[in-house]
């Protein structure tokens, strides 16, 4: 709590214009202080976004990946019945591949983002070619 | 930027599709139609926020167009087999592996889940079996006859 209590006085003394100890000076402080304390919490929220989704979702996706994988195995006898097998069999397989099968859906899924970008480019060009309707 | 985007992912693209895609029958056609319309469903609702410019919708649509990309590689996961190991069980030392024109006699030849210290997880045409090491040895792999495993019977 002290050492909170110095960082803010410290802040206000640079922060001050020439040391003129004017209130507004301690305002624009702040009001920076605020902005970087955001810009910092926006990367962390984008870096947890972009990196944390994909690797939170990469056991259950390989996980759904490898069930699926099993249940269209010509070599596999069972089918979409036999949901218990199925898990029990998935629940089996070393966590290495689990991992590994969400690693390759994960690269298969970038893929689908070519083709997924490829229509969302298209989509605008065609959008924006349309005539507006007053 | 999209185009650039685009152009980048395209011969990965390229090369992906043809050196993993086996289709064979109707499931497999159902599959790679699933994968099309994921793919171009989230393309088009991207595309649609993305003209509106309507910013705050922005992120939304990125997570859209993730479950989006997810969908469509599930369905595009189907048309391969698991990344799993074929054996053969009580082989013989002496006699050839196998050259994998066609599928090893089903008797003998399972894939192999997993593995502890005493047992071992497999499956194959007859269901799926848990045997003691002990009782099915030698086992051995057999490379290269994974992609047999995608023909369909």
């Amino acid at each position: 709590m002290q050492k909170a209590w110095l960082w803010m006085y410290h802040g206000m003394r640079k922060g001050t214009r020439a040391n003129t100890g004017r209130r507004e000076t301690f305002h624009s402080l702040s009001n920076e202080g605020l902005r970087s304390i955001a810009k910092t919490r926006d990367l962390v929220e984008a870096a947890l976004f972009y990196f944390g989704v994909p690797a939170a979702t990469l056991y259950p996706l390989g996980f759904v990946g490898l069930y699926l994988q099993l249940w269209s195995d010509q070599f596999f006898p069972y089918d979409y019945r036999d949901v218990y097998v199925l898990w029990d069999a998935v629940a089996y397989t070393p966590k290495t591949v689990v991992v590994g099968t969400g690693i390759a859906l994960l690269w298969l899924s970038l893929i689908a983002t070519s083709l997924i970008a490829g229509v969302a480019w298209l989509t605008l060009i065609i959008y924006r070619e349309l005539p507006v309707a007053d | 930027m999209w185009g650039f985007f685009l152009l980048s992912l395209l011969p990965p693209t390229v090369f992906v599709a043809y050196n993993t895609l086996r289709v064979n029958d109707r499931y497999d056609v159902l599959c790679l139609a699933g994968f099309l319309a994921f793919s171009a469903g989230g393309g088009v609702l991207v595309g649609y926020i993305r003209s509106r410019a309507a910013s705050e919708w922005f992120r939304p649509a990125l997570v859209a167009a993730y479950i989006a990309a997810v969908f469509a590689a599930l369905c595009i996961a189907t048309l391969d087999t698991p990344n799993v190991p074929l054996v053969e069980v009580n082989a013989s030392p002496d006699s050839a592996i196998p050259d994998c024109s066609e599928l090893p006699k089903i008797d003998r030849t399972f894939v192999k889940l997993s593995q502890s210290s005493n047992v071992i997880y497999l499956y194959n045409d007859s269901g799926l079996v848990a045997f003691y090491i002990a009782d099915i040895q030698p086992v051995r792999y057999l490379p290269g006859c994974t992609s047999l495993r995608t023909q369909r019977m």
